[in-house]
């Protein structure tokens, strides 16, 4: 058997692995050991405002996904599979349509001149435009626009491994369709919806693409302050520091995942 | 989940809101990469929705400029040989995580799959450090490396999902038949895995084919794919032949959308 | 001595802290056609996965017609296996499932064309070579998945409750089918079953086996007339258990039931009598009988070609008697005082 997972291991060991240490390495080092480059993310007020961003950002996106997402899963959870899997297209082509491509459409959605903008200045005048783009609101609809897949599969998953027994029970004692639903169905859900919620703070957390195509200059998250680190300040020290710090951030909600899941984060026997 | 009908056949209030909701999401997700393609096909360098009239004037520019075809074929390029890679590498390590039974196989297998819990910002400057200090930056290989350590778990997930549905007597049946490992593996194993396998590619395909952060730190000028390529240009100065170029990798998408749930409706009637 | 095919030499498999297998030792004739019978949990599917080869054992070594075979791999004992879920290669045709282990065998196209158009006759499905597996029933593609094996003379098969997927009329089919196969063919079946009616009908011997050990071997007949243990007794068939205590020169179940007891029993010593019910015979008016014992009929239940009269002849103890459904059994009404006859040669005594 280890000749079929050696390549794989051997691989990942070297470009993935090594990787990663080189960059906690070089977040600990100038000339020797350092702290240098984490006591500069604690004593400049911008990194704690990108950190605050990052969190907010996350937050807000993840919290609007919920909202959008559960009806979606609900309403597809519902539907005889042969529907299900015409519906199921409209949540898959955006999951694999590229980031960049949807980042441009929001551009063009969003903008000043934009779509949007140009069908209210038609009804309501130019004063009625609304500034929907390269600001938190412009973030935070390209967001969750990337994660309403994720969140729509995970909680459709939960639901579709309901005992559908217990609802035909419920109805059969006389339980009505809005009981149902906020004495069974929802609370059934809860794993599903929980793993869905930090599934997408993970995901969104380290966001690059959408807040530096579609956010503000406030809206900077931590992956854009990298890039500005490896860019234009060429401190590779604060990047890895950052890096790091972005990393056990992740790593603490992904292991808050893993708890939900019941220990196992890929699906196994 | 059966559709909740009063016995009347009427739908209650709170159902029909939810299913309004529910369309107005779909709506929400599939506007964007739909309203690229009337705009693909004006006829002006300019953004008009709707355009004025339909030409293809900005798939012209696209396909007879050299910069852009420069970029698409090298994105063509690392994406062959990343999905070539993955999959040499991730349905071997699937098929061993799957049958076999060691201790800290669990752990292994989350070595494997940890790329996907660690932000992409994180593994690019890891790669562009590492790749940088051996003036590996900027080459083809660096790219599909640093494009397959990004598809490989996914592979491997798959095939992990895929092996599952793969009865294991057959394989006891064709061993105990006499069979060598080997044989088991090509001649029971792969042909059944074979849907599952072109899932796995066409996941890896298109994920480095989109494939952006990564590229955006390890490539040079010379070697920018077409999604770096773009990112600069909707970053700097946006051009509507991104309209045009958005219409095809959407089409793409579509594509590999319904080949994959093509291929999963398949298995299921397998 | 008739040859020996398989021998177990003292294999036990643990799981940790769970025996699966105690300490077998087992031998299987050639040409025989053994049953492992046991409830699930007993180790028959373990035994025989060992045998296969894809379980080593903890312990013990395990010998294939004279050879030790306990560290040779699967794929080279040269055995035959079936499935319950069949386990026809999907993708093959009928043709390709049955030509698979020749091929492997580097065998002939003619010879292969040739053999697969015997198995075939041999299964009685001469036309089904083109056609894929999900085109035949479950009953047809066990049938081609039992030519697969014959296929290419192994020296023993290996059957895993084939039958457990085939509804019982099916089943019935089968059995008589593969008891056939074995008859005409003479190969040594290794066959699992939990099912104790099929293993009465089709083995030349059953081991019957219970939480990793083996719990009695021997011929249908002397595991169903004289079981050694209460297991025994309770798992073929239906039983009637008492607990009785030698008294004197008889063995004396509760009240009234008294049988002479067997020699070599000290007096006082508690022990489990069983006798089955159709030994038992509800007995008409002034009928007699060596032994007999009062009793109130508490229900009768008609099975079809069997009539099972239960019958009250103690506070705590009920002894089920059938027989051959009479036509007026219906005219026996529930409630009735009746008498139990019985030959002291029907009773068995069971070790605790």
């Amino acid at each position: 058997m280890a000749v079929f997972l050696l390549p794989a291991v051997l691989f990942m060991g070297a470009v993935f692995l090594l990787p990663l240490l080189v960059v906690v390495y070089t977040s600990f080092s100038e000339g020797g050991f350092t702290l240098q480059h984490y006591r500069e993310l604690v004593s400049r007020p911008l990194y704690l405002l990108v950190l605050k961003n990052t969190l907010e950002i996350s937050g807000l996106s993840t919290g609007l996904t919920l909202l959008l997402g559960f009806p979606v899963a609900y309403h597809l959870a519902r539907q005889s599979p042969r529907r299900r899997a015409f519906l199921i297209i409209f949540v898959m082509l955006p999951f694999w349509t590229s980031i960049l491509v949807k980042s441009f459409a929001f551009t063009v959605l969003l903008g000043q001149n934009g779509i949007l903008n140009s069908a209210i200045a038609a009804f309501l005048g130019d004063g009625a435009k609304v500034k929907l783009l390269f600001n938190r609101v412009g973030v935070v609809i390209g967001m969750t626009h990337f994660l309403l897949p994720f969140m729509v599969f995970t909680i459709l998953a939960s639901l579709l491994t309901q005992n559908p027994d217990l609802r035909r029970a419920a109805e059969i004692m006389g339980a009505g369709p809005l009981r149902i639903f906020s004495r069974i169905t929802l609370p059934l859900s809860m794993p599903g919806v929980l793993a869905g919620v930090l599934l997408c703070f993970i995901l969104s957390m380290g966001m690059f693409v959408t807040p530096a195509l579609l956010g503000g200059r406030t809206d900077i998250m931590m992956s854009n302050l990298v890039d500005f680190h490896v860019r234009e300040t060429l401190d590779w020290g604060v990047a890895s520091s950052l890096s790091v710090c972005l990393i056990v951030l992740t790593a603490i909600f992904t292991l808050l995942l893993a708890r939900v899941r019941g220990g196992q984060l890929v699906p196994s026997d | 989940m059966a559709s909740s009908r009063t016995p009347a056949g009427r739908r209650s209030a709170p159902s029909r809101a939810a299913g309004f909701l529910a369309w107005a999401v779909y709506g929400f997700l599939v506007l964007p990469s739909l309203i690229i393609v009337p705009m693909s096909f004006g006829d002006k360098d300019e953004f008009q929705f709707p355009p004025q009239s339909l030409s293809l004037y900005l798939y012209e520019k696209y396909f007879f400029e050299s910069n852009w075809m420069d970029a698409t074929f090298e994105s063509l390029k690392v994406a062959v040989a990343t999905t070539v890679l993955s999959l040499l590498l991730g349905v071997g390590a699937a098929y061993g995580l799957a049958r076999s039974d060691f201790r800290g196989r669990k752990f292994l297998t989350l070595f494997l799959l940890s790329p996907m819990f660690v932000p992409v910002i994180v593994i690019a400057l890891g790669l562009y450090l590492y790749l940088g200090s051996a003036h590996l930056t900027g080459t083809t290989l660096a790219l599909v490396v640093g494009h397959t350590v990004l598809t490989l778990p996914f592979v491997i997930v798959t095939v992990l999902a895929g092996i599952r549905h793969v009865d294991r007597n057959l394989e006891v049946a064709a061993t105990v038949m006499g069979a060598s490992r080997w044989t088991v593996l090509r001649r029971v194993t792969l042909p059944l895995l074979r849907p599952t396998i072109l899932v796995a590619a066409l996941f890896s395909f298109l994920t480095s084919f989109d494939e952006v952060v990564v590229s955006y730190f390890i490539a040079h000028v010379q070697q920018q794919t077409l999604p770096v390529k773009m990112y600069s240009s909707i970053h700097w100065e946006i051009s509507p032949v991104l309209a045009a170029i958005s219409a095809l990798l959407t089409a793409l998408s579509l594509v590999t959308c319904l080949a994959v749930a093509a291929v999963q409706r398949d298995r299921q009637h397998g | 001595m008739a040859e020996e095919m398989l021998r177990f030499e003292a294999v036990s498999k643990h799981y940790g802290a769970v025996v699966a297998l105690d300490t077998i030792d087992l031998r299987v004739e050639k040409g025989e056609f053994l049953t492992l019978l046991g409830p699930s949990g007993s180790g028959k599917t373990t035994l025989l996965n060992v045998i296969a080869g894809t379980v080593a054992p903890t312990s013990g070594r395990l010998r294939l017609d004279g050879r030790d075979v306990t560290d040779l791999p699967s794929n080279q004992r040269h055995l035959g296996m079936v499935f319950q879920n069949y386990a026809l290669f999907p993708h093959m045709t009928i043709f390709e499932n049955i030509a698979f282990p020749m091929r492997v065998r580097r065998i002939g196209e003619a010879e292969i064309r040739r053999k697969v158009a015997e198995a075939l006759e041999l299964v009685r499905l001469p036309d089904v070579g083109p056609r894929r597996p999900r085109e035949l029933s479950g009953g047809q593609q066990q049938r081609i998945a039992i030519a697969r094996c014959l296929v290419y003379n192994p020296n023993l098969i290996l059957m895993d409750e084939p039958l457990g997927a085939l509804d019982k009329k099916l089943r019935d089919q089968m059995q008589l089918e593969i008891k056939r196969l074995h008859t005409s063919l003479g190969v040594t079946i290794l066959y699992v079953t939990h099912d104790q009616e099929e293993a009465l009908v089709m083995s030349d011997r059953i081991c019957l086996m219970n939480r990793g050990r083996v719990e009695q071997l021997g011929r249908p007949h002397e595991l169903y007339f004289r079981p050694r243990t209460v297991f025994a007794a309770d798992f073929l068939g239906d039983s009637n258990i008492l607990d009785a205590v030698v008294q004197g020169a008889e063995l004396r179940a509760i009240g009234e039931l008294v049988s002479p007891a067997p020699p070599g029993l000290a007096p006082g010593t508690r022990t489990k009598i069983m006798i089955r019910p159709e030994s038992l015979r509800v007995l008409d008016g002034g009928e007699g009988a060596p032994c007999t014992v009062h009793g109130t009929l508490e229900d009768v239940i008609f099975v079809g070609g069997l009539t099972k009269f239960r019958v009250r002849v103690a506070e705590q103890i009920v002894l089920i008697a059938t027989r051959l459904t009479a036509v007026n059994d219906a005219a026996s009404a529930t409630g009735m005082p009746v008498r139990l006859g019985w030959s002291p040669s029907a009773i068995v005594v069971l070790a605790t």
